[in-house]
């Protein structure tokens, strides 16, 4: 009857809409999607001392441990993933990490040479509070009696052979990382009068048993084995002790269980990453986790991390008690196949790196030299996480930041650490001749479409960093494809054709069509016919007041970027 | 009604329990922060990283091997041919080290043992200048479970095994005169006898004699008298003054560099002189380095000459002997004895890695009763290859696969051959 096809109707509705609810729950989400664009993107300062740490401990790390770990173990996320703390323009934000210096403006020479220290003269009269227990660096822990505040600093040596060796590394290393962007202690060089020096009665050195007495046969076998200045004394690297509490060290992968500030594992960190690019060319081949610091700050109220890079000591041809051995930088410690290779040819096989030339006469220099130097090959002693995710995009960073020291500042920077004239002129020569093959590997390793601008009428201007540091050669030329950007749906509408441009400027297509339009996006793909793998960079535009600003920067890697080998 | 029931669905998939996104990058991390502040990840070490990590930081090897003061592990060697042993000890040095007494009893697997009693003074004299003058008393009791013995000389024999006891108790003073130079003279009074061994193979006393075994059935006490030169320029020897090795440690082992040692001993017999002796060693090591110190060639000549009055018989037992793990490599430890021993040892020494490295190694054995029965036609070769482990200095493990007129034999040492 019809009632009842009514009545069947009715309820076949029913049904439909309520399958048609139970359907829009699971297609359904009601939050509103993420942008991809926040407000404040790109960030240039990652806040990371939101949460108070007040409950940070001393988290310490074993020698053996370390080495086992990375040389067996593996750890970390080894995922070839882009590096996570960086921005939208590809870019590391400052943090309790990383200030961005020399990469982002050009520092002075007072600012090269002054690095994290500040204006402090040293007196000769030192008098020692504790001895120094931990360290291949033979050295002591003392006050200079000049000053009133009785600042403590640990004093290390050189060996007698090599006068500056070592001191000269730890200060300039310093000089350089400062200037790279790492939070690094103060260093410093000083001059110590042996006749001079007190132990005081409460001094201590740490022995197996606990600690006891530092005696004057402790400071004698420190002394005996330390280079003297020509007046006699001895020249020595003074590390200012922090006041902050020491919270041990951090490694290269994870993140610290006590800092929940820390949330970027560390072997997806862009400057961790990219600090094996600046290891490579200043030769740090003892960077590891051991050589690094984590300081307990407290400012404006907020207790906060702040990570550091330590101890360069290794760094160019010093291995801090004698010069680097010939393997630095060419393998690691334990390399199967090669040893093997040895082993079963009874010796014949020869390494490659062993015909290097022997090391530099100059006493300072030690073992370094540009020749034989593989950027792309080069090894620390033991491999870590964040060393072996360095992808192109993470190097290519990283040799951005090396591009922007020229021989000057080079120069400057060396001459901080090194007396004799040849010293300085020899690290000099050779640190550019490195700088050569860094850049000629990291700056070609992906397209160098670093930053662009573009101006309110529409006028692109891009720049290709391998061009202007002189590397690679100059390119065929560019294609330039414009887009209108939708930023809540993360969609692209294609303007106008691909326009071929033989230098990095070049006009948006004709029209009104960015009338309205709140993001463009400019994709550049640079024609080169020595990289072919290069992709396409993807340039986001923000409209403001007062024109366009940049807000992203989208690269796509190529499989077989040079990153790392 | 269906316009109505999907405005309816909208309404409540729009909300408010549903969270917005964050409205800026920064506070996308904050988020991430504030959860992992709500959640913390544990904070204390695994156990195997904690248990590195106190070892390290609590010098476990260095309180168990190598403390100050207090007690330690002994690592030792009753003599040549037994096996290394572990036992207590204990030592006390001041903070400035310059007095260290120590006592140690070891055992080993072939119930060898050795106890020792101890003391040194590195720097008698500090006006004299630093470690110039020295001096070490000690006093030593060793029991080696079972020694071999073939017969004198390099003739085919039979093996049999003894026990030998040796009680010492000595003094020598060393004097630094140049950085490498350093000469030693001491004294000491030594006794030492044979028995019978718990063995498989046949007891010295049922297969030889008096004539065969010199010595055999005598327990002689010396009064020892010994000079020595030792010139040595290699490169891992410790900084002339502080023990600290300065060199780069291109391997395990010198590299570079030179070693002369002289030394005279006279063994006088307290009973009459029957078992009276001098004997006289001539060490010389020469070490050459290419490819960056990764190659080194070793070379050793070796010397050991015994000298007696014409009515004085040396114990078989205090004979110079070749074979074992460091002279004569593919011969049984204590294979060849007799009056004098003349050795020519080369080895050839590959880096691997910083921790281990191949050889090959020659060896030129011979012993004789008379240094005019030296002979081409008498050497003894041994060649073969190894395998050391070790690093800045040392060669703490040692495996050598050796090949000679015996036959191949695998010998394991502790420390290079020379």
């Amino acid at each position: 009857m019809r009632s009842d096809r009514v009545a069947g109707a009715g309820r076949s509705t029913l049904v439909i809409v309520a399958g048609l609810m139970a359907l829009l729950g699971t297609v359904v989400d009601g939050r509103q999607p993420a942008p991809r664009f926040y407000v404040d993107d790109p960030i240039w300062v990652d806040n990371d001392r939101v949460i108070d740490v007040r409950g940070s401990r001393d988290i310490g790390l074993g020698d053996y441990y370390d080495f086992i770990e990375n040389a067996f173990l593996g750890p970390g996320d080894r995922r070839p993933i882009r590096a996570v703390n960086v921005n939208t323009v590809d870019e590391v934000p400052d943090s309790s990490w990383f200030t961005n210096r020399m990469g982002r403006r050009w520092l002075s020479a007072s600012e090269l040479t002054a690095g994290p220290n500040r204006p402090v003269v040293f007196g000769h009269a030192w008098t020692i509070v504790r001895g120094k227990n931990r360290g291949f660096h033979p050295g002591f822990r003392a006050y200079d009696r000049s000053d009133p505040l009785r600042t403590v600093y640990q004093l290390e040596v050189d060996p007698p052979a090599h006068p500056e060796l070592a001191t000269g590394a730890e200060v300039v290393g310093t000089a350089f990382y400062h200037a790279f962007g790492y939070n690094t202690l103060e260093m410093y060089l000083a001059e110590v009068d042996p006749g001079e020096l007190v132990i005081d009665p409460s001094a201590t050195i740490r022995e197996a048993q606990g600690r006891r007495p530092f005696t004057r046969r402790d400071l004698d076998d420190i002394l005996l084995n330390a280079a003297r200045l020509p007046n006699g004394r001895i020249r020595v690297s003074a590390e200012r002790i922090p006041e902050q509490a020491d919270r041990g060290r951090f490694e290269y992968h994870g993140t610290r269980p006590d800092d929940p500030n820390d949330i970027h594992p560390h072997e997806h960190r862009r400057e961790l990453r990219g600090s094996r690019v600046f290891a490579a060319w200043l030769n740090h081949d003892d960077s590891r986790a051991l050589n690094t610091q984590v300081l307990r700050h407290r400012e404006k109220g907020t207790t906060f991390l702040k990570y550091y890079m330590a101890d360069f000591g290794s760094l160019f041809g010093s291995a801090t008690r004698f010069p680097d051995v010939a393997q630095s930088g060419h393998e690691y410690a334990l390399s199967a196949k090669p040893a093997l290779l040895t082993f079963f040819s009874l010796g014949l096989y020869a390494r490659p790196w062993l015909r290097q030339p022997a090391p530099s006469p100059i006493p300072a220099v030690g073992r370094f030299t540009a020749e034989g130097f593989d950027p792309a090959r080069w090894v620390a002693e033991y491999p870590k996480a964040a060393f072996e995710n360095m992808r192109a995009d993470d190097a290519f960073w990283a040799a951005r930041i090396v591009a922007r020291f020229d021989e000057d500042a080079i120069r400057t920077i060396v001459g901080v650490g090194y007396s004799d004239p040849r010293t300085v002129d020899e690290l000099t020569r050779v640190l550019l001749a490195r700088r050569t093959r860094v850049l000629d590997t990291w700056l070609t390793g992906i397209n160098p479409i670093a930053t662009a601008t573009l101006s309110a009428d529409g006028v692109l201007t891009f720049e290709n960093t391998a061009v202007e540091a002189g590397v690679g050669g100059t390119p065929d030329g560019y294609d330039v494809a414009w887009s209108v950007f939708d930023n809540a749906l993360d969609r692209h509408t294609p303007v106008g054709t691909t326009v071929s441009v033989p230098t990095p400027r070049t006009r948006w297509p004709a029209g009104s069509w960015s009338t309205g339009a709140a993001f463009v996006a400019a994709t550049v793909t640079t024609r080169h016919p020595a990289f072919p793998h290069w992709r396409p960079v993807r340039l986001y535009f923000r409209r403001v007041p007062e024109g366009w600003r940049l807000v992203g920067l989208d690269r796509q890697l190529p499989e077989d970027a040079p990153a790392t080998r | 009604m269906l316009l109505w029931s999907l405005v309816l669905c909208g309404q409540l998939y729009q909300s408010p329990t549903q969270p917005a996104p964050p409205p800026t990058r920064a506070s996308t991390w904050t988020l991430q922060r504030q959860a992992k502040a709500a959640a913390p990840p544990p904070t204390a070490a695994g156990g195997l990283e904690a248990l590195l990590f106190r070892a390290s930081n609590d010098r476990w090897i260095e309180r168990l091997f190598q403390p100050r003061t207090g007690p330690f592990v002994a690592v030792a060697s009753a003599g040549a041919g037994s096996p290394l042993g572990l036992g207590p000890g204990w030592t006390f040095s001041p903070p400035d080290y310059g007095i260290t007494v120590a006592a140690a009893m070891v055992g080993s697997v072939d119930r060898s043992w050795t106890a020792q009693a101890t003391l040194r003074m590195p720097d008698v004299v500090p006006a004299l200048g630093r470690d110039r003058l020295a001096i070490a008393l000690s006093a030593r009791h060793d029991v080696r479970a079972e020694d071999e013995y073939w017969g004198l000389g390099d003739r085919p024999g039979r093996v049999a095994t003894y026990r030998l006891s040796s009680s010492t108790v000595e003094g020598a003073a060393t004097y630094r005169m140049t950085p490498a130079l350093k000469v030693t003279a001491g004294g000491a009074y030594d006794r030492a006898s044979v028995g019978p061994s718990r063995s498989r193979f046949d007891g010295v006393f049922d297969v030889h004699d008096a004539t065969t075994a010199p010595g055999l059935f005598a327990t002689p006490t010396y009064r020892r008298i010994e000079v020595g030169v030792d010139f040595d320029q290699r490169d891992t020897v410790p900084s002339s003054r502080t023990g600290l090795h300065l060199a780069q440690p291109a391997l395990s082992g010198a590299s570079t560099g030179r070693r002369i040692q002289v030394a005279y001993a006279r063994h006088a017999d307290v009973d009459g002189g029957t078992w009276s002796f001098a004997r006289t060693t001539i060490d010389v090591q020469q070490y050459a380095t290419w490819l960056h110190g990764h190659r080194v060639l070793a070379l050793r000549a070796l010397a050991e000459i015994t000298s007696t009055g014409s009515a004085s018989i040396v114990p078989f037992f205090l004979l110079p002997t070749a074979g074992g793990s460091r002279i004569g490599r593919a011969d049984p430890t204590f294979r060849f004895r007799d009056r004098h021993l003349m050795a020519v040892q080369a080895e050839y020494r590959y880096l691997l890695n910083p921790f281990m490295h191949g050889a090959l190694f020659v060896d030129a054995v011979e012993v004789v009763p008379a240094l005019g029965a030296l002979s081409w036609r008498s050497i003894r070769w041994t060649g073969g290859v190894g395998l050391r482990v070790g690093a800045r200095g040392g060669a703490a493990l040692r495996l050598d696969l050796a090949f000679g007129r015996s036959g191949p034999r695998v010998a394991f040492g502790a420390g290079h051959a020379f």
